[in-house]
């Protein structure tokens, strides 16, 4: 699936766009780039914090807290060949503000989190030359108690 | 005239010639020419599978095996070889015909691919592009009281580039340089 993964220094309005010319929709002033990949894997999925428990009448109980849009996205060497991707993964994981993009037609930019750590990159066969990054992306804006 | 042997993807592809080869090792060039006939290499592709459960192959490894007769080994250039040994230095097997295919420019530089297969006048050319992860190792052979020299290159590649139709005897008939990109490229 193609997607395109973005970063800026500051934060984009809800509901932006997408735009091939990412330098249009970044608030003035404000420096970041954007970039397509063709993922080996993308699986949205659900996240939900809960509370649960069991009342004093025996009946167990579940609460839903807040879901959350999560993706796993695995993007493998042959589109990690280039030392402009490379440093351009290097430097979305760096910012503060990433966006996704799924759909380049009538698409927003998601504005997603990583939850940080060591960039998770992998090697395939132990070699740096066959670098594979593997994202869980959580989508920042979650639904809360409803 | 050294032919291509080609695994795990159609042979009648790839039955090109292997013409030259050049290394680099940020100091140094060389590029040999006339090798003999025994001179070949083997690709095989590295695979992952997809989220809809199909394979990509996302690159290849490279082992290609060179002979080069002694009297082909200028002096200078067994001592820039035999210091490349082990190391990690640049690489490019050209491929083509044998009588179509000039002399490759040196120093390999970002224009040498470009050149080599802009260069093949009747358009059946390519190159295997090893440039800044390529291992050789070289040692000396025998066969029949002749010495020659034996470079192994290994490597692992993204692309092996082919400019134009290999072979119009192809069972398709002829195929398209977008049908040979899609099947060798990744």
């Amino acid at each position: 699936m193609i997607i395109i993964l973005a970063y800026c220094n500051a934060p984009l309005p809800d509901d932006t766009a997408y735009n091939a010319d990412f330098a249009t929709v970044m608030p003035e002033g404000a420096v970041g780039a954007q970039m397509q990949f063709n993922t080996l894997k993308f699986i949205p999925s659900i996240e939900t914090e809960t509370v649960s428990g069991k009342t004093k009448r025996g009946r167990n109980f579940e609460h839903v807290i807040s879901s959350d849009e999560i993706y796993d996205i695995v993007i493998t060497a042959d589109e990690l060949m280039t030392l402009a991707k490379r440093a351009f993964v290097t430097n979305f994981w760096k910012s503060s503000h990433k966006y996704l993009v799924t759909d380049t037609t009538t698409g927003d930019y998601i504005n997603v989190v990583s939850g940080g750590g060591v960039l998770p990159m992998d090697y395939i066969n132990e070699s740096k030359y066959l670098p594979e990054l593997k994202l869980n992306l959580k989508v920042a804006n979650g639904d809360g108690i409803s | 005239m050294a032919t291509v042997l080609v695994k795990n993807i159609a042979e009648s592809i790839l039955q090109l010639p292997i013409r030259a080869l050049t290394l680099h090792d940020g100091t140094n060039t060389v590029t040999l020419m006339q090798l003999e006939a025994e001179s070949d290499f083997l690709f095989e592709p590295i695979i992952r599978t997809d989220d809809e459960g199909l394979p990509r192959t996302i690159a290849y490894t490279v082992k290609a095996q060179i002979f080069v007769p002694h009297n082909k080994m200028e002096v200078p250039w067994i001592s820039y070889v035999n210091a490349m040994m082990n190391k990690t230095v640049s690489a490019v097997i050209s491929l083509g015909a044998i009588n179509n295919w000039p002399l490759l420019p040196t120093p390999i530089e970002n224009t040498l691919t470009t050149r080599a297969i802009n260069s093949s006048p009747a358009g059946q050319g390519g190159y295997i592009d090893m440039r800044d992860n390529a291992r050789i190792t070289i040692k000396v052979e025998t066969p029949e009281k002749r010495q020659r020299f034996l470079i192994t290159v290994q490597s692992i590649v993204r692309s092996i580039f082919v400019n134009e139709p290999l072979s119009v005897d192809a069972p398709t008939g002829g195929l398209d340089k977008n049908l040979i990109r899609r099947t060798l490229s990744v």
